[in-house]
């Protein structure tokens, strides 16, 4: 009854973190106040204050939305057509990495087609690349550098599902290199089949391009040191990374106006502003849901039909495709990953294997046709109608898509850089089921009446717990 | 922002045409708040990394001092993104309806907001109540009492509140008064 009515609100427009607020007071009523009181929901949202690495998102938001109203777009274009616009497709494979690299530092949030958008689309029309296939580059090209650090969602992904955001960062890696190589090749064929001019590679011009990212170069160096090789931990990076990026487009290059910087503060506030008040109203209803043992539930329903684990990738790809083009990425990853997390371990998905799955399937669902995010920003931006751009962005959601199959069938690809004590094979059925039970004695929290039971019970009930100990000690 | 007035297509940070003067001063206020939010965590930020370089010893005070931040840019943004409605939601009938049913719809879903959040409102100063009867002798950093940080919750949804009983009443507004060509288009997203 609670879900239908959530559900309703959902559609109708409401906010969804109010659609949370209306779900976790339903939830009270209905599961009886004592087992989740009105104020737990308070409790939640005060628990924002306490969770780890949450700093680091409006940390990267403001610097990402300062690069991005900046010059660095430009700069950052100028210097990839530099070193790349000698090849076949040159200009287009620029626009693909220029959008990927924006991305990765504003989050999917439509900041990059805004910012790249009116540099890119007419000089790929002037080279001759036809309308469609450019409009789709600007719009789908980008979208998957949700995969590369320091990407918003993977952080949240990380604090939302409890994984280890440096080996998200890593294990996103190959994937999303795969992906702009893929989208590459085929700007490249497109470019070779609409027989646009080759620009010819000079010195000169890169030593210029060079030279006018001076400031900027460092920045993508110093991220890849410090949060790929791990000599800073991610809030680290994101308070170095954006108060250089505050002195350099500010103070040294100048692009900012003073004038202007509260206005970018508060726009990418709204954004994060937005996203933190859904995870704290969430997690309200999520510790129902979970308190209520649905997940569980959830995979005794599905398991008859979804015996294999391919299946349920499969299932869970469809899903989120469709929740992709839905739901924004952030809202995504707070409502959903808690309740798959559990079920995907039941069938033997790595956490951080399950991550690049979910970003590089909402990352598409961003730009996929009829009501991806990213197509209504594109619309307005370029004045195009909506038809049009499902069109263009047609062939990259296709080839994207194979790429998504690549990624989800290939675990090795996302999990090869863990560590092997942490890529373990899935703990047997029994063993798992037995782990969720002491797990379900969260009334641990209220210590045990010491009065109430004598010392051998204590003694057989911390025996039952050190049985765990013996899992590790089975073959695997 | 003094000169001339840009369109909001070619700037994309300018504020919106019909906005007027106090709702101005209030923008300009919020992005002075926002822009020293985001400077402290920086500087809050810092301040370990530089201790730690020069063997100045551990600063313990800044990571919670950071994260009680957090929890001021989740209070704050979420009210800034009710006044620029840019909440995150899931549209899936607005675009079926007529500009004046767009209206009527965000109408009754601002209804429902102000209501949750004013409910809210409420628990949470219950939340305060209650911290100041059973926490008031424990003290955070600095001898700051800990329940006065929890004071930020009930401030955080009443502006939220209010901001949805403004944007309510704009829509309640529209739907009925026969606006001009250039807002019958339905409230933004």
């Amino acid at each position: 009854m609670s879900a239908i009515a959530s559900v309703i609100l959902a559609l109708g427009t409401v906010p969804l973190f109010v659609v949370m607020v209306v779900s976790a007071l339903l939830l009270s009523v209905a599961l009886g106040q004592g087992e989740v009181p009105f104020g737990s929901i308070v409790i939640s949202i005060n628990s924002l204050a306490k969770m780890q690495l949450l700093e680091a998102l409006p940390l990267f938001a403001f610097g990402g939305y300062l690069l991005a109203y900046s010059g660095a777009p430009n700069r950052l274009v100028r210097l990839s057509n530099a070193v790349l616009g000698g090849l076949p497709g040159g200009l287009a494979i620029v626009a693909i990495v220029g959008c990927t690299f924006l991305t990765a530092l504003t989050g999917a949030s439509g900041v990059t087609i805004v910012a790249l958008g009116g540099l890119l689309l007419p000089a790929l029309l002037k080279q001759g690349y036809p309308e469609n296939f450019s409009l789709g580059t600007i719009t789908a090209g980008g979208s998957l550098g949700v995969l590369f650090a320091p990407s918003l969602p993977i952080i949240l992904y990380g604090v939302v599902s409890g994984v280890s955001t440096d080996d998200l960062f890593k294990a996103g890696l190959i994937p999303g290199l795969l992906i702009i190589a893929t989208l590459s090749v085929y700007a490249a064929v497109r470019g070779i089949q609409c027989k646009v001019p080759r620009q010819a590679f000079s010195w000169r011009e890169l030593g210029g391009a060079l030279w006018e990212a001076k400031w900027e170069i460092p920045l993508p160096i110093f991220l890849i040191i410090g949060i790929y090789r791990g000599v800073f931990i991610v809030s680290e990076a994101a308070v170095i990374a954006t108060a250089y990026i505050f002195i350099v487009e500010v103070i040294i290059q100048r692009d900012i106006k003073w004038g202007k910087v509260g206005a970018i503060a508060r726009e990418s506030m709204v954004l994060i502003g937005g996203i933190l008040i859904i995870l704290g109203t969430t997690l309200a209803v999520n510790n129902a849901i979970i308190d209520a043992e649905i997940p569980k539930e959830m995979f005794a329903r599905i398991k008859p039909y979804m015996e294999s684990k391919i299946a349920f990738l499969l299932c869970l790809n469809l899903f989120l495709l469709i929740v992709g083009c839905m739901i924004d990425i952030y809202a995504a990853v707070v409502l959903i990953v808690p309740l798959i997390l559990p079920i995907a371990a039941h069938y033997g998905i790595h956490p951080v294997h399950l991550g690049i799955i979910f970003l590089t399937n909402l990352g598409i669902g961003y730009a996929t046709p009829p009501v991806g995010m990213n197509l209504f920003i594109a619309t307005v931006r370029f004045n195009k109608p909506i038809l049009k751009l499902y069109w263009a962005c047609i062939p990259f959601i296709l080839l994207l898509l194979v790429m998504l199959a690549v990624i989800t069938y290939c675990p090795s690809l996302s999990t090869w850089v863990l560590d092997d004590s942490s890529v373990q094979a899935p703990l047997p059925e029994d063993d798992l089921d037995k782990l969720l039970e002491i797990e379900d004695l969260g009334d641990l929290d209220e210590p045990l009446d010491k009065d109430a039971v004598d010392d051998s019970e204590y003694l057989e009930y911390f025996d039952d717990l050190l049985d765990l100990d013996e899992l590790d000690k089975k073959p695997q | 922002m003094s000169g001339e007035p840009v369109q909001p297509d070619d700037d994309p940070l300018a504020p919106p045409h019909h906005e007027g003067r106090f709702a101005r001063l209030i923008r300009r206020t919020e992005e002075c708040f926002f822009v020293a939010i985001l400077l402290a965590l920086v500087g809050v930020g810092v301040a370990p990394i530089i201790a730690r370089r020069f063997d100045l010893g551990s600063i313990t005070w800044s990571i919670d001092v950071s994260r009680q931040l957090v929890l001021w840019i989740a209070l704050f943004g979420a009210s800034a993104a009710t006044r620029d409605r840019k909440h995150i939601v899931i549209d899936a009938v607005s675009h079926l309806l007529s500009a004046r049913n767009k209206f009527r719809l965000s109408a009754l879903t601002g209804l429902i907001s102000t209501a949750a959040c004013g409910f809210l409102f409420v628990l949470c100063v219950r939340f305060v109540q209650s911290e100041l009867e059973f926490n008031s002798a424990v003290s955070w950093h600095f001898g700051i009492p800990l329940w006065i940080l929890s004071v930020v919750l009930p401030v955080g949804f009443l502006i939220l509140t209010l901001r949805f009983i403004a944007s309510t009443y704009e829509d309640v507004i529209s739907s009925f008064v026969r606006r001009q060509p250039k807002d019958q288009e339905g409230p933004a997203a």
